[in-house]
């Protein structure tokens, strides 16, 4: 009788022991989208997946046009990731990462983002040997609150001299 | 785009030793202030400081516009640097390290990004000037090590070497004081 | 590899094969790189802030070679009251908060409607409290929630109003 109490007890010990278990590592996969708005033009360039974003953006804002310079894939685990490239046409090159995220609660789970920050730099006024000085044009910098999957908007004003907005448009999506 | 902002970029450089250049001077200003002040302010750690020193450097640059050769952005970081300098060295240090061992790391045992901050802006102050200098060109201005080396006058394989010695006791103070 | 190779190593910040290596087998080193990766990217981040100005005066006279005596006094006062201005104005006060006003944009209007606005942030959504420039502040937010629960707009103000 003991050796069978022991039994069980045993077992259920092992059961609970598997529902306790540390969960796979998550991941979350960033779709960055870099879009500009303008006070001139009249009809956006964004793709689909943008459209209802956009029109968004016109119920708040006054920019005549919105368009989308670059977009890219980040994937990471819960530390640091960055990225880097150049922006088609304008050939503005740029840098984007965050320092880490949380997940926080059960799907569709709420993201947060520490650290966000893209860097747009142009090459400026070089050295004597032919090597150039990157000076920045435009940056951002804040942390963010997201669900899987949503849309969220991070913008300001004065890109350049015109007035044109940076924008970017970021949807995480939770791989666990 | 590109091309027109690298035209004006050129046409301030090349101006600014020749008669009636306030314009291009100005232009400098707009262009560099917001770089210089953040360098001074990484050297010094504090506001006030770090405009003098901003202020300083540009006066600096006013009074020897005939006399700069090459990329004015290079001169502008070598003398914020030796203003930067001169000014710690007269400076007393404060006590203002003091609340840092009111710091705790996060529930998770990892130190938060604020509180990381903090500390590097006051292991920094420990910092030899010359590493100092090298460490918030490179790690916090991203420049390059050959632009650093240029800056401070020295061989890239000095630059490099005050780097790695700068970082590690900045990890080794973080860690001490968190 | 010892402890000492790899910490030069690691203080360059360049990974390769025999550090990697001993990484592997040593915690007190794998510590020491995941410190000095977390510093790295804060001090990067560090690069990306902006820092409040004080305006740049340079003397008055640099306009003119020739400067009448009565044009340096009252330059120089001039200059020492601007500096005093801008000292008054730059200290440290207590950091702000991060503001957030949730605007709930109640549908999207007819183009025909919206009258026409400046490029920049409505000034309706100008938050109601003073935004004092501080070393290290975050930009100023403004977190709009839309009708479509999927898009939430984040709009930053930095410390220059840019």
């Amino acid at each position: 009788m003991k050796r069978l109490i022991w039994l069980l007890a045993a077992t259920a010990g092992l059961v609970l022991a598997q529902d306790k278990q540390a969960p796979a590592s998550t991941n979350v996969e960033f779709t960055v989208y870099l879009i500009s708005g303008s006070a001139q033009g009249t009809a956006d360039e964004v793709p689909k997946d943008l459209e209802s974003t956009v029109r968004q953006l016109h119920s708040v804002f006054a920019y005549k046009s919105y368009k989308l310079s670059e977009s890219f894939i980040l994937r990471g685990g819960a530390g640091m990731a960055s990225t880097e490239g150049v922006i088609p046409v304008v050939g503005l090159r740029y840098r984007f990462g965050y320092f880490r995220f949380r997940l926080l609660g059960d799907p569709p789970r709420a993201v947060q983002l520490e650290a966000l920050y893209l860097e747009l730099t142009r090459p400026t006024v070089g050295l004597k040997d032919g090597k150039q000085i990157y000076e920045t044009v435009a940056k951002i910098n804040t942390n963010l609150d997201m669900r899987d999957g949503q849309k969220i908007v991070v913008g300001k004003s004065s890109l350049n001299i015109g007035g044109d907005a940076l924008i970017l448009v970021i949807v995480p999506r939770v791989i666990e | 785009m590109k091309v027109a902002m690298e035209a004006a970029a050129v046409e301030i450089s090349l101006a600014i030793g020749q008669p009636g250049s306030e314009r291009a001077f100005d232009e400098l200003v707009v262009l560099h202030q917001a770089r210089i002040l953040r360098t001074a302010y990484r050297l010094l750690g504090r506001v006030e400081d770090a405009q003098d020193a901003a202020q300083e450097a540009f006066l600096r640059l006013w009074k020897n516009r005939n006399r700069i050769e090459g990329d004015p952005q290079a001169w502008l970081y070598r003398v914020t640097v030796n203003i930067c300098n001169d000014h710690f060295r007269r400076r007393t240090l404060t006590t203002e390290i003091g609340e840092i061992c009111d710091l705790a790391p996060g529930p998770e045992g990892v130190l938060a990004i604020e509180e990381r901050k903090r500390l590097l802006m006051d292991g920094l102050q420990t910092l030899p000037e010359r590493e100092r200098a090298a460490v918030v060109l490179r790690d916090i201005e991203g420049l390059s090590t050959r632009q650093v080396a240029e800056i401070l006058e020295v061989q890239e394989v000095t630059v490099r070497s005050q780097i790695s010695v700068a970082r590690l006791k900045l990890a080794k103070y973080v860690r001490r004081n968190s | 590899m010892t402890c000492i190779e790899s910490e030069l190593l690691m203080g360059e910040g360049e990974m390769n094969e025999a550090l990697q290596d001993h990484l592997t087998g040593c915690s007190a080193c794998r510590i020491l790189w995941s410190e000095l990766e977390a510093n790295r990217h804060v001090l990067r981040a560090m690069g990306l802030e902006t820092i409040p100005a004080a305006p740049i005066q340079i003397h008055p006279a640099h306009h003119s070679n020739a400067t009448p005596w009565w044009k340096w006094t009252s330059a120089a006062a001039a200059l020492l009251i601007t500096l005093g201005a801008a000292w008054w104005a730059s200290r440290p006060v207590k950091p702000p908060q991060i503001v957030s006003i949730d605007v709930k944009v109640t549908g999207v209007a007819p183009k025909a409607e919206l009258p026409y606005v400046k490029a920049e942030i409505p000034a309706m959504l100008t938050p109601r409290v003073r935004v004092v420039p501080v070393a290290n502040a975050e930009p100023l937010r403004v977190k709009m929630l839309t009708p479509d629960p999927d898009v939430v707009i984040y709009w930053l103000v930095d410390s220059k109003g840019e």
